[in-house]
């Protein structure tokens, strides 16, 4: 990640935004080992930034989506995605096996996401 | 590489369970391959999507807590996950502001400074700052909003966006606690206050006195002895703390072209002092414009900004902020620190330029399209510096104008109508339609020099001419009757509706002080801009 510590592009749209949070990131990333290069980085983040409002889109029709999903599927996805337990806790506190979540989490985000799309479609927001 | 396995290497990222080598392909597939991108955004839209519709429900019942897991499930991988997340759509700003996640982790391991702000972080903004900038003590903040607590920035510039709709920029250094959403207390240092016409009111304290706007835009500088006041729109009210005896002291309004300067102590006792004797970054640009007149244009001076360009904050003279010049929407350019030097006059210390650097292309709207009827004449002008050493190809930088709607070439077709600037090899050139004419003199690096473009619209069409000066060089108080180089007479459409700005791939240029005039003098006096 010299990339981002000499002064480049990223690095001032990083530090215009939130430096903080990518610092943290890129610790983390060198933490890991496994590291984007910062081209690619840089790349993402432009293209994510041209997207703005197609992320937004999302988020407006995953609101939506949820309300289709049982009590039970969004209590699963609330526990999982607050951030504050891991998924063996979250496993542990539904009774279930941990392998067994994982798979049903890939559903339900599989399930939301085909449904996030189609509702994109409908109103010509989609990619 | 087949679709399923895309996604599956996508999905094994998202889940932290990539391998070294899965990760290889994985980004040897992004780097090849758009489509493979817009999968792995959609999927990480879809991972933020979750976080923030979870952080907005409602908290369940607790459940008793069970034995602690003694192999936790890969902690590190979901951070990671969660700060690419943060990577990516940190750059869209105002996406996040709506988004407030629950305070974890380290992001945010600094305790707040006031008391009481402990456990439930209340974050009341956003903060934007210069690159370059250095904080003896950085904000609590996380996902580019800052809570309330004490901050200190000791190199730089950087700006709060309260969520009251109040702005605050501070100038380094600079010690500042932040209240709540609409009260802060200076502590040292210089801000400056922009409240906006949506905002309720903000309150800006200093350990003698109270500053309460009154819809305001306004400069505060606090040192060891004294507190000034200067107000540029509006007026505040200066509301000294009661003194030791309890005595009630009487506030003290100032209008807007006012400043006033209190010991501080003796907060009840005002002395008048002039208005814009002190250099904030907000006042520049309204004594240049005040000086100037009405034939000053369009201006900008890269002031009032932090960080990349994209706000409609600097200069005067648009109908909107710098946008990417690119269909797609680039990348922006950055606006960074002025050196500490005089350059044709004018002091740049403490001031900002534009760094204009690999590919960089953007683009602004004059507030008034400039007439191309016969008769008419304009004068651009920039301070321009190449800051790359290398000398192949890429490193050019073009100054171009646009043509309105009606102009040639409507739609995604329209040609600039005339563009000047530097090529790749350093020497300066204007270029009119198809026909470059370039300068027998190059620039080198790291040389500042001023372009300055007078446009003659005539019956024939549009003819330019270009005069460089080099450092060193006076100016010459009327325009010129030799020029460095002058262009055919090209191509005019009824209108000039924008400027352009665009370097070239492997290039980095410092612009500063762009100004559009309709006299020589209204671009070319640098030197009268600071006093």
């Amino acid at each position: 990640m010299r990339e981002f510590e000499a002064g480049g592009s990223f690095f001032h749209w990083a530090c215009g935004v939130a430096y903080n949070e990518v610092r943290n990131f890129v610790t983390v990333q060198r933490r890991n080992r496994l590291q984007f290069d910062a081209d690619l980085v840089e790349l993402l983040a432009e293209e994510a930034e041209a997207e703005a409002e197609l992320s937004e889109a999302r988020l407006s029709a995953l609101r939506e989506c949820m309300a289709r999903l049982s009590a039970r599927q969004q209590e699963i996805l609330r526990r999982c995605y607050m951030g504050s337990t891991t998924i063996t806790e979250v496993a542990q506190g539904l009774g279930r096996e941990r392998t067994a979540l994982y798979k049903q989490l890939a559903r339900l985000k599989q399930k939301l996401l085909d449904c996030i799309r189609l509702r994109l479609a409908r109103e010509g927001a989609g990619r | 590489m087949t679709d399923k396995q895309l996604l599956n290497l996508i999905e094994s990222l998202v889940d932290g369970d990539t391998t070294p080598d899965d990760h290889r392909r994985l980004q040897e597939a992004l780097k090849s391959n758009s489509s493979a991108r817009a999968q792995l955004r959609e999927r990480i839209d879809l991972e933020s999507a979750l976080r923030t519709w979870a952080s907005e429900q409602p908290t369940a019942p607790v459940q008793p807590p069970g034995p602690r897991p003694a192999w936790k499930f890969r902690h590190a991988a979901w951070l990671s996950l969660a700060l690419a997340i943060l990577v990516l759509l940190l750059v869209v700003p105002q996406f996040w502001n709506r988004r407030e996640v629950p305070q974890q982790g380290p992001l945010a391991n600094q305790p707040p400074i006031e008391a009481g702000a402990t456990s439930a972080t209340h974050f009341v903004g956003v903060v934007r700052q210069q690159p370059g900038c250095v904080w003896d003590v950085e904000p609590v903040w996380r996902a580019g909003r800052f809570a309330a607590g004490r901050l200190a920035l000791a190199a730089g510039i950087a700006e709060l966006r309260f969520d009251s709709g109040t702005e605050v920029i501070l100038e380094a250094p600079c010690e500042l606690a932040v209240v709540s959403a609409d009260v802060a207390r200076l502590l040292h240092g210089k801000v400056s206050v922009n409240v906006s016409e949506l905002s309720n009111g903000f309150t800006l304290e200093t350990p003698e006195a109270r500053i309460v706007d009154e819809g305001t835009a306004y400069a505060v500088a606090l040192d060891d002895a004294t507190a000034e006041v200067h107000v540029f729109d509006g007026s505040v009210i200066w509301i000294p703390q009661d003194d030791a005896a309890g005595a009630e002291a009487s506030p003290d309004r100032i209008e807007a072209g006012h400043a006033k300067r209190y010991l501080r102590s003796q907060p009840g006792r005002s002395h008048g002092i002039p208005f814009g004797q002190r250099l904030f970054v907000r006042h520049l640009e309204a004594t240049l414009k005040e000086d100037a007149g009405d034939s000053l244009l369009a201006y900008d001076g890269f002031e009032n900004l932090a960080g990349q360009i994209r706000r409609d904050r600097s200069g005067f003279g648009w109908a909107g902020g710098w946008q990417s010049a690119r269909p797609a929407r680039g990348k922006l350019a950055a606006v960074i620190d002025a050196p500490d030097d005089v350059a044709f006059g004018l002091p740049r210390a403490g001031r900002r330029l534009l760094l204009l650097a690999t590919g960089d292309d953007i683009r602004r709207v004059f507030e008034q399209p400039l007439a191309m009827q016969p008769g008419n004449t304009y004068y651009i002008s920039a301070l321009i510096e190449r800051r790359s050493q290398d000398t192949g190809a890429g490193q050019s930088l073009q100054i171009s104008l646009g043509p309105g709607i009606a102009g040639p070439g409507r739609g995604h077709r329209r040609q600039q109508m005339i563009a000047f600037g530097i090529s790749s090899d350093g020497f300066p050139f204007i270029k009119s339609g198809n026909t470059i004419r370039e300068t027998a003199l190059g620039i080198g690096p790291d040389e500042t020099c001023l372009c300055v473009v007078k446009l003659v619209v005539g019956e024939q069409g549009l003819d330019s001419f270009l005069r460089v000066y080099r450092m060193g060089e006076s100016i010459d108080e009327f325009a010129p009757s030799t020029w460095t180089a002058t262009s055919a007479t090209g191509i005019t459409g009824s209108s000039v509706d924008s400027i352009r700005l665009t370097a070239g791939d492997n290039a980095a240029w410092h612009v500063d002080e762009l100004k559009v005039g309709a006299t020589w003098q209204s671009v070319t006096a640098l030197g009268n801009s600071d006093k």
